[in-house]
């Protein structure tokens, strides 16, 4: 079988290039008689269907799950030498007991300690935090104390409060773009050029023109973020990886991380039409498009505060699996979650969370469940039933 | 990106942490994608796919030549795919191990599948490659691009983008006759 794989991919490589040639009749007649085979043929040819293949193998970030390997494999080789270490060590503390044993010919009872119960551990939730990237390639890092920052061409840049403000951009003719990075653990505020409002959420990209000439005033996004668009007179683009949204002076929420399987837009007032890969799909308010890994868009009604409801600094979550909340909360609470057990990833959870609390609040609930128990070790929260 | 086949079998064999990011760029996205046709579910193709490469890290096996280490990948995964629907349907954690049968034939269906999947690895892998402005086309259009999206960004012609694209392709297959010794053979 392994010998008939490797002839037959190497036969219908070749066959890739056969149209030029006209050799190989041979090879050709064989292959393109199986009815299986034939059709790899004509899909290897059907840029449309490789254009296809490319976006969903896209969606598998291999240094994603590089990264993922080469720390289970630490964690391994780590575990391999503790267990060399402490053996080492319980043999040197047995050695020790026995010399205190022989020292010492009678025994004092232990008193015994009462133990209190403090949380360690507490794990704060994410703050104000971003990196500001200007046109020149310069880098300013924004945290907790305000700035102000003139650029050479003598824009102004006013942060505080965890709000990015733009001055002084007025004569202005072409577009100067500048990006905004918030890590994992942050979030961020921005008034762009036009008034427009958006609420970057942790570990998202938001790349824009100081300001916006032309006849479109389009914004790249990756990760999720927050619009309230001011009414203008030229459109206003939001593009993601997967798709763009189309507005004219709206709220609405995006939502389209590269290692997720689907993006979500939902729309809270307003209008905006979603376009991705030849489909368009216009959203009323209340409702929601989601973009699958396949490149299929799917439209819904929804209760918009639980997608939303971020931005105003509450989680809503309605019947969500363990696996999704926890994916939103590692983001926010910059931690590791390991699951003992792979079947708690699906138990399912209604409830609000106070996004500025710290996550060992929310432990705590998930605790009182029943169904869930939890361990914190410096970043890392591990769950077990 | 022109590596030979003993790089590629020394970062397996002698496990090699850092080259081994290497086998993840040229074999993960394409191996997931293989699960996912079996399991139907985005993230346990991805736990599937990621469960096989650390076995084969964790264990002592000496692969012969690259061909040896791709068949093996595609038995494994599809093994553990089937693995993993069985133990969706019979509720019960199975064993996850590596129980491959090598000889063990696919059907005929199954087996023109794994074909296919090859080959796309092979011209995704190449992407990397092409000329730049092939290769902008290529990526924008993976982007969900429309042709006139394209032409605008870049700023050509909508015909030129539709040449760049079928050279973009063209090229790609060119490729795999190209590098018939790197892989396979």
């Amino acid at each position: 079988m392994k010998e008939r794989f490797i002839r037959t991919v190497e036969r219908l490589k070749k066959m890739q290039v056969l149209e030029e040639f006209g050799e190989m009749e041979e090879v050709r007649s064989d292959i393109l008689e199986d009815k299986y085979l034939k059709t790899i043929h004509k899909n290897l040819q059907d840029d449309n269907f490789l254009v296809k293949k490319f976006v969903e193998y896209q969606c598998y970030s291999s240094s994603d799950a590089y990264q993922g390997f080469v720390a289970i494999i630490k964690k391994k080789r780590f575990r391999k030498k503790i267990i060399l270490l402490s053996s080492a060590a319980a043999i040197f503390i047995l050695f020790l007991g026995i010399i205190w044993l022989c020292e010492n010919f009678s025994f004092h009872p232990q008193q015994k300690k009462v133990m209190t119960s403090v949380e360690k551990n507490v794990i704060l939730a994410g703050s104000s935090k971003a990196q500001l990237t200007l046109a020149n390639g310069e880098v300013i890092n924004m945290g907790k104390d305000s700035m102000n920052v003139r650029t050479g061409e003598g824009i102004e840049i006013n942060y505080t409060g965890g709000m990015i403000s733009y001055k002084n951009t007025g004569d202005m003719t072409e577009l100067v773009y500048n990006c905004l990075t918030i890590p994992i653990g942050g979030e961020c505020h921005i008034v762009l050029e036009d008034g427009t409002n958006v609420w970057m959420n942790a570990d998202s990209k938001l790349t824009y023109p100081v300001k916006f000439v032309g006849e479109e005033r389009v914004v790249q996004l990756e990760g999720e973020a927050y619009f309230e668009v001011t009414k203008g007179k030229t459109p206003f683009i939001v593009r993601t990886a997967r798709g763009k949204v189309r507005v004219h002076g709206t709220s609405f929420n995006v939502k389209s991380y590269a290692g997720e399987r689907d993006a979500f837009t939902t729309l809270v007032s307003g209008k905006i039409s979603y376009e991705y890969a030849n489909q368009i799909i216009e959203l009323n308010p209340g409702e929601q498009v989601i973009v699958s890994c396949n490149g299929k868009l799917e439209k819904r009604s929804v209760n918009t505060l639980e997608y939303v409801g971020w931005k105003d600094g509450l989680y809503i979550f309605k019947k969500c699996s363990l696996e999704s909340i926890m994916t939103e909360l590692v983001r926010w609470y910059d931690v590791e979650v390991v699951y003992q057990d792979e079947t708690l990833k699906n138990i399912a959870f209604t409830g609000n969370l106070e996004r500025y609390d710290t996550i060992n609040a929310f432990l705590k609930i998930l605790k009182r469940s029943g169904e869930v128990n939890y361990q914190v070790k410096g970043k890392t929260i591990i769950l077990f039933k | 990106m022109l590596l030979d086949e003993q790089e590629i079998l020394n970062a397996v064999n002698q496990k090699d942490l850092k080259a081994w990011e290497k086998i993840y760029d040229f074999y993960y996205s394409a191996l997931c994608s293989y699960a996912n046709s079996i399991v139907k579910d985005f993230e346990s193709s991805k736990d599937i796919v990621q469960d096989v490469l650390i076995k084969i890290w964790d264990s002592d096996r000496h692969f012969g030549s690259v061909k040896d280490f791709t068949w093996y990948l595609y038995r494994a995964v599809y093994n553990n795919s089937l693995y993993h629907l069985r133990s969706l349907q019979s509720h019960q954690n199975a064993l996850r191990q590596m129980m491959i049968e090598e000889d063990a034939d696919f059907d005929e269906e199954q087996f023109a599948a794994t074909v296919q999947e090859e080959l796309i690895r092979q011209l995704y892998v190449y992407i990397d490659d092409l000329p730049k402005d092939r290769k902008e086309v290529i990526l924008l259009s993976l982007k969900g691009y429309s042709g006139n999206e394209i032409a605008e960004t870049l700023g050509i012609t909508i015909n030129t983008v539709k040449k760049q694209k079928n050279r973009g392709f063209k090229y790609l297959r060119e490729k795999l006759q190209d590098n018939v010794w790197l892989f396979l053979i």
